[in-house]
């Protein structure tokens, strides 16, 4: 007898969740290195509804309970790129994430306007936020002479302003299925169990004075917006109309 | 005592049932690849009322006529029309245009779906979002990557070459029953056939829920709801009329 009110109850759950994740890639369309986030929806479990010509019939005879919300999979297709003139701005052209250590763990991220930080007389790379960018060896990356001078190439290879040999390489990892991060904020993802390991990049193709910008399509996360807005009123009429069914069904002896 | 005072509760009881297939059709407006659902009702068998014990049926046949006692729910008939595309521009996204399904492997055996929105797993193999396999020619499908492309007739290639060609099977659709989770058992055990069904990268197949068609759908279903209720309260009003009003003096 509930089940229209459930169904419409969790029809508007879900629109309401995906109100949330567009208004969450809105808010970021301006976020250098951020992958917009998409809400899929998967059908819930049917029961079985009764034939009461045939009780134990085979028949296909089952009564949907309403939605669920499948996956918030992050989406990490056609970024924008943008010229900077701060060398130390990079962006990776073809997949892969940054690793940088906060609080001792390390995490990923596609943000790579990084800043020269001296720590102890030490010239650090850090991120806007200041946690320490790693290299190859998941060290901390020093930079010697001239932070604007220095020349980061195509492979990560850092190289100090004059010379010739590289000193480190910064990291660059990917991961088999970059959709299932998990965001922990501030640009920085977490690697889970869905995710896979962090692999190294094969190519990471890095750009020197270069961001990369938010992949959200503003046309699209509108488009978007109407149909879940449309699609939560739908939900809401089932609401209205299943509670005034119930209303005559309690009017019967009036 | 009064059949229709039951007949009409039967119609209320059907449109209630209606009411909550609508209402899962409706929740899921956004759920990509769901196919619509529609409850089929059928009426009572039909019986033959006799005269009992009437002094005036002599030499004639005692029947008065055939008469059903209402309707019930019969059978739920999913539509398997083809929902519109909606661009992704997501390799994982797969949308077979035309019949058949895809196969996923889950715990209790295989499945069929028509969502594409697959991704890669953390093993590199090609999955639902829900983590369940899904299979090719030969078995799961390693991609290692999202940098493959899948041609029109279902061949994937990543830049190693050939990988697998996504397996595409159709049924007699009477034969699918929905297990939640956008997926769909066999239930019957219908011979698998071969689709030559196209299939397109980036692209997920949307719901076919057709949001205008419901409505009026469920406009309908309201008011024979009420038509059926009032027809109980005025058999009810005769009643009380029988009740409290022909005795009295």
């Amino acid at each position: 007898m509930l089940q229209a009110l459930l169904n419409g109850a969790s029809g508007m759950q879900a629109q309401q969740k995906k109100v949330d994740s567009i208004a969450e890639n809105i808010a970021n369309i301006n976020t250098v290195g951020y992958m917009k986030t998409r809400i899929d929806f998967k059908d819930a479990v049917y029961s079985a509804m009764i034939d009461p010509s045939n009780p134990g019939s085979a028949e296909n005879l089952l009564c949907g309970n309403g939605v669920l919300m499948g996956q918030a999979t992050k989406i990490n297709t056609r970024p924008i790129y943008y010229e900077t003139d701060n060398p130390l701005d990079l962006s990776i052209t073809d997949s892969g994430f940054f690793a940088v250590v906060r609080d001792g763990n390390i995490y990923y991220t596609k943000d790579g306007s990084f800043k020269a930080s001296e720590t102890d007389g030490e010239i650090f790379l850090v991120t806007n936020g200041g946690q320490n960018v790693l290299d190859s060896e998941l060290q901390p990356i020093r930079l010697y002479g001239n932070p604007s001078e220095t020349v980061i190439d195509a492979e990560g290879y850092i190289t100090a302003e004059g010379e010739q040999q590289p000193y480190a390489q910064i990291a660059v990892f990917d991961f088999a299925n970059d959709g299932a991060l998990y965001s922990v904020g501030g640009n920085f993802y977490e690697e889970t169990e869905a995710s896979g390991q962090a692999e190294p990049a094969l190519r990471p193709n890095i750009k020197q004075k270069s961001l990369e910008g938010s992949n959200v399509d503003l046309a699209d996360e509108m488009t978007q917006l109407i149909k879940a807005q449309r699609a939560y009123q739908m939900a809401s009429k089932v609401i209205t109309t299943a509670d005034e069914m119930e209303g005559l069904a309690n009017n019967l002896r009036g | 005592m009064v059949r229709g005072l039951y007949i009409a509760g039967t119609g209320m009881i059907t449109q209630m049932k209606r009411m909550d297939v609508l209402s899962n059709n409706l929740a899921n407006v956004d759920t990509n690849g769901f196919k619509e659902d529609s409850l089929l009702s059928r009426s009572f068998e039909d019986m033959l009322i006799d005269r009992i014990g009437d002094p005036a049926v002599v030499n004639v046949s005692s029947r008065v006529g055939q008469l059903n006692t209402g309707i019930h729910i019969d059978s739920v008939y999913t539509g398997f029309e083809q929902g519109s595309a909606k661009e992704t521009n997501c390799p994982t996204d797969l949308m077979i245009k035309g019949e058949g399904f895809f196969v996923v492997l889950t715990e209790n055996g295989e499945r069929y779906t028509r969502d594409g929105a697959f991704e890669i797993d953390g093993f590199g193999r090609l999955a639902t979002k829900s983590g369940d396999v899904v299979l090719g020619e030969n078995g799961a499908i390693n991609l290692s990557n999202n940098n493959f492309t899948v041609k029109s007739n279902g061949e994937i290639y990543t830049e190693d070459g050939f990988v697998d060609k996504i397996k595409i099977i159709n049924f007699d659709n009477n034969a699918l029953r929905k297990t939640g989770n956008n997926l769909y058992e066999n239930y019957l055990q219908s011979p698998e056939q071969t689709s030559s069904s196209n299939v397109a990268q980036g692209f997920v197949e949307s719901s076919n829920v057709d949001l205008a068609k419901s409505m009026v759908r469920m406009v309908e279903v309201y008011r024979n709801y009420e038509s059926n209720q009032r027809i109980i309260k005025m058999i009810d009003d005769t009643l009380a009329k029988a009740v409290n009003e022909i005795g009295k003096i």
